[in-house]
């Protein structure tokens, strides 16, 4: 071999060197050790962020009252498992953590003081929100589905059954002996999303029927004890959004509020500790007396560039916690305003925060 | 000795100038004319009747072993699509006989309907290079051609294999030939459980658990006719493909029973003819075309209805009034018309246009030249072009730079999905330049590399609307691609022992460069991988062959902020074969093993791939 090949035979493999040792190390590196948990003290905030559809990348954040901190990704760092794609609901009930998970048919239960898994139910068609309807008892909401989930603990382990329901399920709310059902999707069937079942506590035998506007996307109790529906009117804009007021022990309609725009889409219906004061998006932040008698002209806090997607007045006396998921596909905000809507804190969440609840 | 130095002086620059650059735009975006490559870089070209019986499967299998080509699998055999030098599958073209070839809703190439044993030639033309051929391969162009074949009378060839999964497949072959008439006839079956076993890393004890609805069935029939008289030949070539397919659930839902389906129907005949005298030829081709797909989803209840139709009429004159010149025009006129029940009506698309190109020799160069004036009849008027320069320096060495502009315009799902679909969208506009250098380093040994930077435009992205469940696209982006590939080929007969081996590697950076404001800015785009490198060993012993192939994939992101991503792999196959004759059949037994190594990956984010498995089976050639 003469020397003048030798030598680029050497430029060559040099070149080839070249490359892989000027790559930058975190490019090779393998998934990434996860950041250490957070420490589950009193009067700590969970945030649950869907994540995007198909991406399994949802999570569960923790934002700790005292320190003002936030840590993500808490279920990965716990248990070094994914929890699923599309998380929905968490409740926290007694030592234990319920989470839903929407698209992977699948519901956590936890251990309250440090997140790590306790149980997972699988096959369960598509859960949403959560329940308590006795003790370590409670009834979880189904999409695209015609019934809904019990969970019962026995025997150590945490079993389900079904309930049909006729229609799939979405928010529930739980009083005097009996579990109100919002009716929201019509996805995967001939199913209609216009009304709200009434169970009874225990047999959750349908009991009542309360007819209100097109796809009921959530409900309140107020203090005087009346039952809160907003109804978006079809996501295709079909109908003009409506806020309901029900009598709860009679079925009764007491009022009904007729959004002027019908192109708008109302969504996420709070109420503050008191029970006074309604909040709700539309697009902006409103607030209304549960004794006002039209609905509010001006909004409450404008939305200018973010986009609100989950307002939550209930957790809190003196804040208002609401959701910003951006575009959806990046991490969003938590922002923390207080009543007289001005901003105090902003915590980045991850993708498409959408549900707040207290721990303690 | 000179020119040999500059040359490497430029490519190791280039090398380490992408590997520390943190800001990629202060590159310039170069606009000048480029040229057309003498030759074609490995894996670029697959040009042999026997080749073309060594799979029964799709191209993918010949396209991985391309480390600027990525190939995104959800399955074994599930849906497929590929993307090239960091652009996504619907920069991707794929043209059969010389007419565009792709799922006309979406407006990319299947590999399922093409698969290699039905064709001669298989072409592999990254960009800018690709838009000599057609103004829409923004990230490359797979060029697959039939070859009637001029020696034989009588040709019969039989191929069967079968495998883990219950995987089995037939495939076969006759044509004749008889003066001036050839006639061929092929065939494949396929059909597969798929049920391979995986982890599923979604629980806490990690099992091992089966795949469950996962099978697909895929038949393949080609009738292609050829009849020459005096100056005049006239071809046709009938293509059927028929897939059926059960859709994997990810990892979340594996054990559901989720019930989905699809179903893929493609009826389409090309017939070219054409005329010959002296240094000018006419063509006249005619591309008529039905698609069929249904997806179904039984546990939901949902069903999606699509029927397409496609007919494409087009024009060339070829000229050339000396053996250094070559002048083409050529006129066409596609027409799409669609009925789905995902789109509020009947919908139509008409794209007519003109494309001249050139082609100059002089002494050791070639000048290349295209222009496409299309008129699209929703988005008007536009032009897309490029032109190139190869050069052979020495015996030795080649050298080649091409530039060009290329132009996608919205696909009918883009512009009419319901709901979400966006008419006014703008067409992508992308800017390209590449350099290729091929130097024979030995008398067996040959090392080439690769440049390539694209600029694209108005780049359309789906993303949710304030209605999260409607999803809608936008001319959002403004892409960055940066290419760099460098690879050695070896070819060396020792004694009896035949000895082929290319190794190649990759860089391909492909950013977001859209808008400062956003995590996304500067970021590499998901599911592009930010490293590939593959190795082809091929060795030949009498009636002994043995392939090796492996292919490193490296690690790709799967948050836009790169926050989050899924890990590097590596795969390896093995093919060995024995060939002999038998009376007057040549007979080949051979097996395939896939995955050696029992890698436990995923393409997709929580669809696992299968890990290790094998296939057998048995060629005749009568």
């Amino acid at each position: 071999m003469s020397k003048i090949i030798r030598i680029k035979i050497s430029i060559f493999l040099f070149l080839i060197a070249l490359i892989t040792v000027q790559c930058r190390r975190d490019d090779f590196s393998e998934i990434k050790p996860p950041a250490p948990p957070p420490l589950f003290e009193t009067d700590g905030i969970w945030c649950i962020n869907e994540g995007l559809l198909g991406q399994g990348n949802g999570e569960i954040s923790f934002i700790n009252r005292h320190r003002n901190t936030i840590s993500h990704n808490v279920f990965y760092s716990v248990n070094g498992i994914r929890p699923g794609d599309i998380l929905c609901d968490m409740l926290i009930d007694d030592s234990l953590i319920i989470l839903t998970v929407n698209n992977s048919h699948r519901i956590w239960i936890l251990r309250k003081n440090d997140a790590k898994i306790i149980q997972v139910i699988e096959n369960v068609r598509y859960p949403r929100h959560i329940a308590k309807i006795g003790n370590k008892r409670y009834v979880i909401s189904a999409f695209a589905h015609d019934s809904m989930y019990v969970l019962n603990y026995h025997n150590g382990q945490f079993a389900v059954n079904r309930v049909y329901t006729e229609n799939p399920t979405e928010n529930i709310i739980v009083m005097n002996n009996k579990v109100f059902v919002s009716h929201w999707s019509a996805f995967g069937g001939s199913y209609t999303n216009r009304s709200i079942s009434v169970f009874e506590i225990q047999s959750l035998a349908k009991i009542a029927s309360i007819q209100v506007g097109k796809e009921p996307n959530s409900m309140v109790i107020d203090r005087d004890g009346f039952l809160w529906i907003l109804c978006s009117g079809g996501y295709d804009n079909s109908e003009y959004p409506t806020l309901w007021k029900i009598n709860p022990q009679s079925s009764q309609v007491i009022k009904t509020y007729t959004f002027n725009q019908l192109n708008s889409s109302p969504f996420s219906l709070s109420i503050d500790p008191s029970g006074e004061w309604l909040y709700y998006i539309n697009t902006d932040i409103y607030k209304m007396h549960i004794h006002q008698s039209n609905l509010s002209d001006q909004p409450f806090i404008y939305a200018q560039q973010r986009n609100f997607y989950q307002i939550d007045a209930s957790i809190d006396q003196n804040f208002i916690f609401v959701a910003d998921a951006k575009n959806f596909t990046l991490p969003g905000d938590i922002l923390v305003y207080d009543n007289s809507g001005q901003v105090q804190q902003t915590f980045q969440a991850g993708i498409i925060p959408c549900r707040f609840r207290r721990h303690q | 000795m000179k020119t040999r130095t500059l040359l490497l002086f430029l490519i190791i620059w280039q090398s380490l100038y992408a590997q520390n650059q943190t800001d990629t735009l202060q590159l310039p975006v170069i606009e000048i004319l480029a040229l057309q490559e003498l030759t074609t870089m490995p894996f670029e070209t697959f040009d042999s009747l026997q080749n073309r019986f060594e799979t029964l499967t799709h191209i993918g299998q010949f396209l991985n072993l391309n480390p600027s080509v990525f190939v995104r699998e959800y399955s074994a055999s599930g849906i497929m699509t590929i993307s090239f030098l960091g652009t996504s599958s619907q920069h991707a073209r794929l043209q059969v006989n010389g007419f565009p070839f792709d799922v006309a809703m979406s407006s990319q190439p299947d590999l399922h309907h093409a698969p290699a044993f039905l064709f001669d030639v298989l072409n592999v033309i990254l960009s800018p290079k690709a838009l000599f051929h057609t103004h829409d391969a923004v990230g490359g162009l797979i060029l697959l051609a039939s070859k009637p074949d001029t020696s034989n009378n009588l040709d019969v060839r039989l191929r069967t294999q079968t495998g883990s999964f219950h995987t089995h497949a037939l495939g076969g072959s006759i044509s004749f030939r008889k003066k001036q008439f050839f006639s061929r006839t092929m065939g494949i079956w396929q059909t597969s459980e798929n049920n391979y076993p995986y982890v599923n890393n979604t629980l806490p004890d990690r099992p091992i658990e089966r795949r469950v609805n996962a099978g697909y069935t895929i038949h393949h029939v080609a009738q292609e006719n050829a009849v020459y008289h005096n100056n005049f030949s006239l071809h046709n070539y009938l293509l059927y493909s028929s897939l059926l397919q059960e859709l994997p659930a990810s990892l979340w839902s594996a054990q559901m029973d989720k019930n989905e389906i699809m179903q893929q129907q493609m009826l389409n005949n090309f017939t070219t003819l054409r005329y010959e005298q002296d240094r000018t030829s006419y063509e006249l081709g005619i591309h008529s075309g039905l698609q069929d797909w249904t997806y179904s989803n039984k546990s939901l209840n949902i069903q999606s209805l699509n029927k397409v139709q496609t007919v494409r009429l087009q024009a060339a004159n070829n000229f050339s009034p000396n053996k250094n010149v070559l002048l083409s025009n050529q006129l066409f006129i596609n027409h799409q018309q669609v009925k789905s029940n995902n789109y509020a009506s009947t919908k139509s698309v008409t794209l007519s246009g003109l494309r001249t190109q050139l082609q100059l020799d002089w002494t050791r160069y070639r000048f290349l030249t295209a222009i496409h004036l299309l008129y699209h009849h929703v988005k008007g008027f536009h032009f897309s072009g490029m032109f190139g320069w190869d050069v052979r320096a020495t015996d030795k060495t080649e050298l080649a730079l091409h530039a060009g502009q290329s132009i996608r315009f919205p696909s009918l799902n883009e512009l009419y999905w319901n709901p979400g679909g966006n008419p006014s969208l703008k067409p992508e506009l992308g800017q390209h330049v590449s350099f290729t250098i091929k130097q024979k380093m030995l008398k067996n040994v040959e090392v080439f590399s690769l440049i390539n930077h694209s600029l694209v435009n108005n780049w359309i992205l789906w993303q949710p609307t304030e209605n999260i469940s409607i999803w809608s696209p936008a001319n959002v982006r403004k892409v960055y691609c940066q290419t760099y590939e460098t690879g050695i080929n070896f070819n060396r007969t020792i004694q009896k022992l035949f000895v082929r081996w290319t190794l190649a590697g990759s860089l391909i950076r492909s950013l977001d460069v859209s808008d400062r404001n956003l995590p996304a800015y500067q970021k590499q785009l998901i599911y592009v991988p930010l490293y590939q490198a593959s190795s082809f060993l091929t060795l030949r012993f009498a009636f002994l062959k043995l392939q090796f192939q492996s292919t490193y994939t490296g690690k790709r992101f799967t948050s836009y902020d790169n926050t989050s991503y899924l890990p590097a792999y590596f795969q390896h196959h093995c093919t060995i074969s024995l060939t002999g004759n038998i009376k007057k059949t040549l007979l080949t037994v051979f097996m395939n093993i896939w995955n050696i190594t029992n890698e436990n990956y995923q393409v997709v984010a929580w669809y696992p791939m299968p890990r290790r498995h094998y296939a057998i089976g048995i060629q005749f050639n009568l």
